[in-house]
């Protein structure tokens, strides 16, 4: 059995240039503290089975929301579809190029992607 | 709006049943995709909490509300229908509705919502419609 959260926040922090990439939930920073210059975000969306055999799961499918933010708007634009063909190479389905998210600070902008991984129990 | 293509497997041979008895295909499809439509913005409603005494925040007030009665119609290009379902992003409170589905760093997501338009349990609901609908096709003329 896999930790799939550690398997999406290992593969991102494999990348050197994204190394110091904080990388956080969604929606747990503090409303006083300051964002950092560029950061990722994720949500588990949910989890839910999708195969069974004799009355026992056989696979499950992991569905993240993975976010970048970053005061480079040129790194908001790229940073996600880089990390499209790594997190494809470990096993997750990416879809698309993403979509823009929003900031609670004006000096940020970000843009999210959909991200699931099939895990087979 | 929510843009999102779900590919469910079985549909293309009731389809082709449903061509076989004479049926029309734009009809059959048409209805199967506005049901689904009413399916999704009644759960988007009811998880927004708009109406009183749900017990929840009040996300969908005032132009929020709007956003969800704002969603495109059917619209058929050719042979591929879109239909609009969740919020429409143009309409005012449209855009409110990012922050409700995908959080930012310091809010939380309203899962409900989220969850209303893209969760695994909807999409199943959606397909259980369509099939509903299109089986009413296949008894027609029996």
């Amino acid at each position: 059995m896999i930790n799939v959260k550690d398997l999406l926040i290992d593969t991102l922090k494999e990348k050197e240039e994204w190394a110091d990439f904080p990388i956080i939930q969604q929606g747990s920073m503090a409303d006083d503290e300051e964002y950092p210059p560029h950061f990722f975000t994720f949500f588990n969306n949910e989890s839910y089975d999708i195969a069974f055999y004799d009355n026992d799961e056989t696979r499950t499918v992991w569905d993240f929301d993975l976010n970048f933010y970053s005061i480079d708007p040129a790194l908001v634009n790229s940073v996600l579809r880089e990390a499209k063909p790594l997190l494809k190479a470990k096993g997750f389905i990416v879809g698309g190029a993403g979509y823009d998210v929003i900031s609670d600070e004006e000096t940020h902008t970000g843009r999210g992607i959909n991200v699931t991984y099939v895990e087979i129990l | 709006m929510a843009r999102m293509s779900i590919v469910y497997e079985g549909f293309g041979d009731m389809l082709e049943r449903i061509d076989r008895m004479g049926h029309d295909l734009k009809v059959a499809a048409s209805e199967a995709l506005e049901e689904t439509q009413q399916l999704v913005q009644a759960k988007t409603t009811a998880a927004s909490g708009i109406y009183a005494g749900a017990g929840r925040k009040g996300y969908a007030t005032g132009d929020m509300v709007g956003a969800i009665g704002a969603v495109d119609p059917l619209e058929w290009a050719g042979d591929v229908a879109t239909i609009g379902v969740g919020f429409k992003l143009p309409a005012g409170g449209g855009w409110h509705s990012i922050f409700i589905m995908y959080g930012t760093p310091k809010i939380a997501k309203d899962t409900a919502v989220y969850n209303a338009i893209r969760g695994s349990a909807t999409k199943a609901q959606i397909a259980q419609k369509q099939e509903e609908v299109l089986k009413r096709y296949l008894s027609i003329g029996d």
